[in-house]
């Protein structure tokens, strides 16, 4: 999978959390989940249950503690992916 | 060190996350999960222990100038019967949080001194609001006051005459907006 379909995948699942939607139009690795796109906590953890679904993988706690760029997701999915 | 958090209530029962196993499993201890199973109401304790561990969040991250972090498991909620104020356990440190719920919203909060805590409804004009009521209670003109956000995103109040800094926190969900600012004189 190319890092730009991951990318695309994880913008589709952000979506309907964001709050500052300018924020999508600029949608890369140092998109940051809770500044750029104003995304609660709360739902930061909805994230992370959409990501394991879409990508059929686990994410355990010390991945999620650190999830909170779209680089930070899109490197736990390859390395998960990879570890399958 | 400060913390507060709103959760509105109305807003968050639409998303039945008390209902969602594997959420819960993400955010909670066993021990939380199985008071909020057990409760007569487990949507509203879902939300005031997640309110408590984000207002322990708040003022852990202040207190020890640590990175944003999205680690709801490292909090523990402990409340007794139920009642509605508790302590946030976190690493070697115990935060004790004032819990305020009412049929709308949830307003959670923490510090080691006085504070004045103010909830709002939210509309465009919240932040001016706050900067007006921060203004009377430190009896300076609201042109002196303003709030920065540093590099970990943690708020500060600027004072400018003063040439000082005050920590704020600050709140929003759905239709409600809160803040807390320390109680002293400037």
């Amino acid at each position: 999978m190319s890092d730009n379909e991951i990318l695309d995948r994880l913008k589709k699942i952000v979506k309907p959390y964001v709050q500052r939607m300018e924020g999508l139009k600029d949608f890369q690795e140092s998109t940051d989940f809770l500044t750029d796109l104003q995304i609660n906590s709360a739902n930061l953890v909805d994230v992370v249950l959409d990501v394991e679904d879409e990508f059929d993988i686990e994410i355990d706690n010390d991945s999620m503690e650190g999830m909170l760029t779209v680089g930070d997701a899109k490197t736990i999915i390859r390395n998960k992916m990879s570890a399958k | 060190m400060i913390g507060n958090d709103i959760i509105d209530l109305k807003k968050a029962r639409g998303e039945r996350k008390a209902e969602n196993q594997r959420y819960i499993e993400k955010a909670f201890s066993p021990r939380e999960a199985a008071m909020i199973k057990n409760s007569e109401d487990p949507e509203a304790l879902f939300w005031q222990f997640w309110s408590m561990k984000e207002t322990a969040y708040k003022s852990h991250q202040r207190l020890f100038n640590l990175p944003q972090r999205l680690n709801p498991k490292s909090f523990e909620c402990i409340v007794e019967n139920n009642g509605e104020n508790g302590i946030v356990k976190v690493d070697l440190e115990s935060y004790s949080v004032q819990v305020n719920v009412t049929s709308n919203f949830i307003h959670c909060q923490t510090s080691k001194f006085d504070t004045y805590n103010k909830v709002y409804s939210y509309n465009s004009e919240s932040k001016q609001k706050m900067l007006l009521c921060i203004s009377e209670i430190y009896n300076l003109p609201a042109s002196e006051i303003s709030i920065f956000k540093d590099k970990l995103g943690i708020p500060h109040l600027n004072l400018n005459n003063l040439d000082k800094n005050l920590p704020v926190s600050i709140s929003h969900h759905g239709g409600f907006f809160s803040f807390c600012i320390p109680l002293i004189n400037c």
